[in-house]
């Protein structure tokens, strides 16, 4: 990718051309920056708001919002990975709004004034070599059902039986109830029968003859593990997290 | 599912507010990610308590073990311990129910250990899985009956953690400090 194709900056933008290169950015999971003259509004868990000063605001692809001053290595305020971003212009002013629904917070950046405000197209060969995060593991499962099976429907994450809740239920092809068991470590035969307790318990919720398959997603399983879920009829996906 | 785990935060009073967390049973690395700055580790735990203001013990008979891979006890001054449950359930070994239990299967029974790193917990895990496999192959084999296969693990848990915290918040044994 050649500069001009993976950064795109203004300085002293409209203000509708500041949220043109925003909008842009944030949609195409770019990071961005802002510098100008803003408020700050954080509602969660506690509350604060900053008055009018110039601050360097940037929007990670990640959904981290990072908000800086002239002084320190910390943001003044921030919101994690995860959060959405919205931005809009209201009245003259440029505003960035971050939300993030567990715990409910949402950070309010206001600009009056847009000094500069950038987008840049990262890519990291560093970021390729790490492994995800835990729940990179469930994101990635519902955004590629495929990689269970092909026809693999998830209708819902959490649904809560009598052994607890399940980490993804849903349909294959045929129409047929799906549990599916997340684990990030090889596993022994104490994951099938944690699996095989979730389909029991399923097929007890639903009635008495619902055929629910039960499937262990994990990046490998122990011999033991293996031969039990066979005499289960329990099956096994090979998926590193 | 996934890798479960019970997070409890001592109070003022000295009693718990009890967190769950998804994936904080993985590897027992959440004992290092918990801090007073990060309370809750990122999104590692549940910030919405499950419940609040019990005593220790009520989190050990919250546990499952067939299901809650690790325990955390977070101390006012956010020194946290790790504990690690132990399912002694057979049922799947012998194509029993895991839900009614077969004849005699406890299946919420087990013991509580207390671990002391994440390396520490791995090989106790690891231990503890080989030396189930072992007595399960015995009573599949009907070399053993159940409740002596469970009986054996209780007294190898018990002497591999010496020196350990186990307690047994589930089968009605009294609680031992070793």
């Amino acid at each position: 990718m050649t500069p001009t194709e993976s950064v795109r900056s203004r300085t002293n933008p409209p203000i509708e051309l500041a949220r043109s290169v925003v909008e842009t950015g944030l949609a195409s999971d770019a990071l961005v920056t802002i510098f100008g003259d803003c408020t700050v509004d954080y509602e969660g868990r506690a509350e604060s708001t900053l008055g009018p000063g110039d601050r360097h605001v940037m929007c990670k692809p990640d959904g981290t919002v990072l908000v800086h001053t002239d002084e320190g290595h910390q943001p003044v305020n921030w919101q994690p990975p995860g959060c959405t971003h919205e931005v809009s212009v209201e009245e003259s002013t440029l505003t960035l709004r971050s939300e993030r629904s567990t715990p409910a917070e949402e950070l309010l950046v206001q600009f009056r004034d847009v000094d500069h405000v950038a987008t840049f197209d990262v890519t990291d060969p560093e970021e390729l070599s790490l492994s995800g995060t835990e729940e990179d593991l469930r994101e990635r499962v519902l955004d590629e059902p495929e990689l269970i099976e092909p026809g693999f429907t998830p209708l819902s994450t959490e649904r809560e039986t009598p052994a607890g809740a399940v980490d993804i239920y849903g349909e294959d092809a045929n129409g047929r109830a799906v549990v599916v068991e997340l684990k990030r470590r090889r596993v022994g035969p104490d994951a099938v029968g944690q699996l095989a307790r979730y389909v029991e318990a399923l097929e007890r919720d639903l009635h008495d003859d619902a055929d629910v398959r039960g499937i262990l997603v994990a990046p490998s399983v122990t011999d033991r593990a293996r031969t039990l879920l066979a005499e289960r009829g329990l099956e096994f996906v090979s998926l590193e997290p | 599912m996934a890798h479960r785990a019970l997070v409890a935060y001592e109070r003022p009073d000295g009693r718990y507010d009890i967190h769950a967390s998804r994936w904080g049973g993985l590897d027992c690395r959440l004992a290092d990610a918990i801090s007073p700055v990060d309370p809750y580790a990122g999104d590692a735990v549940d910030p919405v308590p499950r419940v609040i203001a019990r005593p220790f013990g009520d989190m050990l008979t919250m546990a499952d073990p067939a299901r809650h891979e690790a325990l955390y006890r977070v101390s006012a001054e956010y020194v946290v311990d790790t504990y690690l449950p132990l399912w002694f359930g057979l049922a799947h070994y012998l194509g029993e129910s895991l839900l009614g239990g077969g004849p005699g299967d406890r299946q919420s029974d087990g013991l509580v250990v207390a671990v002391d790193s994440p390396a520490d917990a791995e090989a106790f895990r690891e231990w503890f899985q080989a030396a189930k496999d072992t007595v399960a192959e015995a009573v599949v084999g009907g070399y053993l009956s159940r409740a002596d296969a469970q009986a054996v693990l209780a007294d190898a848990v018990s002497q591999r953690g010496t020196g350990r915290e186990v307690f047994a918040p589930w089968s009605g044994r009294e609680t031992n400090e070793y």
